[in-house]
């Protein structure tokens, strides 16, 4: 296992970060809703899977 | 804006805001089970333009259909008097408040993309509900928040108050407009839709896209927009005018109770569709 981040893998993190960062506060007025916060997981985790699949932003 | 004034505000909305005249004519005849094919071809055919955007929708790939349609006559065969009814209203609405290229404090090609990414995750609902056609789903999410775009044209001062307050605050757009207008886009998109004589369902879906409940019986209809645009606005998908998105009504989300897996499913499904629809609009 390499336990080393290489800088396209720090990338692809800083963006899914910015993407959990932004879903958060997209959903910060309905987080007591039990539907709601089953929307937010898997909009995470599609959001996640998304930026993982595509790799570093080379913008 | 005092609610006092709604009756009067609205009523100028009426006057201002009206529906070309051949999208009318179309509108008019097909609400006559009697007229023919004939009739909806030559009433499209008077505006040469919109003929050929007519024809470029129906052969986009959001329809897929293998051998291309050339003519009116052979799109009303394919496609029905309903859905070419629709693509007339996509059509002439799109085009009556198009993005124009200006900076403007609404984001109308975000409000776009947002309304046909309802439009598709509509289509997609209605399948999995099992409701019979489902292009008249198209319609029911593109054009549901109607009144937005309606209140960015006609009371375009009153709504960038609106756009301004949502900036400032950080809240749904829906309670920026009843802070500020007091009334909001549903209702005012609903009696626009009215004033054109467009088909109940479709007025009713535009009117409680929020309120599923009240739509009565076109609940179910009401309820598959009311989820498309909270899917869209998870997955972001346009722009819907806030940086916010609203709780799922429980009698709408009962109808789908999807789990986590599914609702991925779904998302991927909805950006797969969005992409093949890029033609369908010139956004």
């Amino acid at each position: 296992m390499n336990d080393k981040t290489s800088p396209a893998s720090e990338s692809t993190a800083e963006s899914a970060d910015t993407i959990i960062a932004g879903l958060e506060q997209i959903f910060s007025d309905v987080k007591d809703d039990a539907v709601m916060t089953l929307l937010l997981a898997a909009a995470k985790e599609y959001h996640l899977q998304k930026a993982e699949s595509h790799g570093p932003d080379e913008s | 804006m005092a609610r006092t004034n709604l009756k009067k505000q609205l009523s100028k909305i009426s006057d201002l805001a009206t529906l070309p005249v051949v999208a009318n004519n179309v509108i008019q005849i097909t609400n006559n089970p009697k007229s023919s094919a004939l009739e909806v071809a030559k009433a499209i055919s008077q505006d040469a333009a919109l003929t050929s955007r007519i024809l470029k929708m129906a052969n986009s790939a959001m329809y897929g259909f293998p051998q291309k349609i050339t003519t009116i006559n052979h799109a009303i065969v394919i496609l029905g008097f309903a859905n070419i009814r629709n693509l007339v209203l996509a059509a002439s609405i799109y085009d009556m408040f198009a993005p124009n290229g200006q900076p403007q404090l609404f984001d109308r090609v975000g409000f776009w993309e947002h309304s046909l990414a309802c439009g598709i995750t509509s289509k997609l609902l209605a399948k999995r509900l099992g409701i019979k056609n489902i292009e008249e789903a198209f319609i029911w999410g593109l054009l549901h928040d109607l009144g937005k775009i309606v209140l960015d044209t006609y009371f375009h001062t009153d709504f960038a108050g609106v756009i301004k307050l949502v900036e400032e605050k950080n809240i749904l757009i829906r309670d920026a407009e009843m802070e500020v207008l007091g009334y909001d886009h549903a209702e005012v998109g609903g009696i626009v839709a009215g004033n054109w004589n467009l088909p109940q369902t479709l007025i009713k879906v535009i009117r409680f896209h929020h309120a599923p409940p009240q739509a009565n019986e076109s609940m179910r209809l009401a309820a598959i927009v009311h989820m498309a645009d909270i899917f869209c606005r998870a997955i972001d998908l346009g722009n819907g005018g806030d940086r916010k998105i609203p709780c799922m009504h429980p009698e709408a989300w009962e109808l789908l109770d999807l789990d986590k897996e599914s609702i991925k499913a779904l998302f991927t499904e909805m950006e797969q569709e969005v992409i093949k629809s890029q033609a369908f609009l010139p956004i």
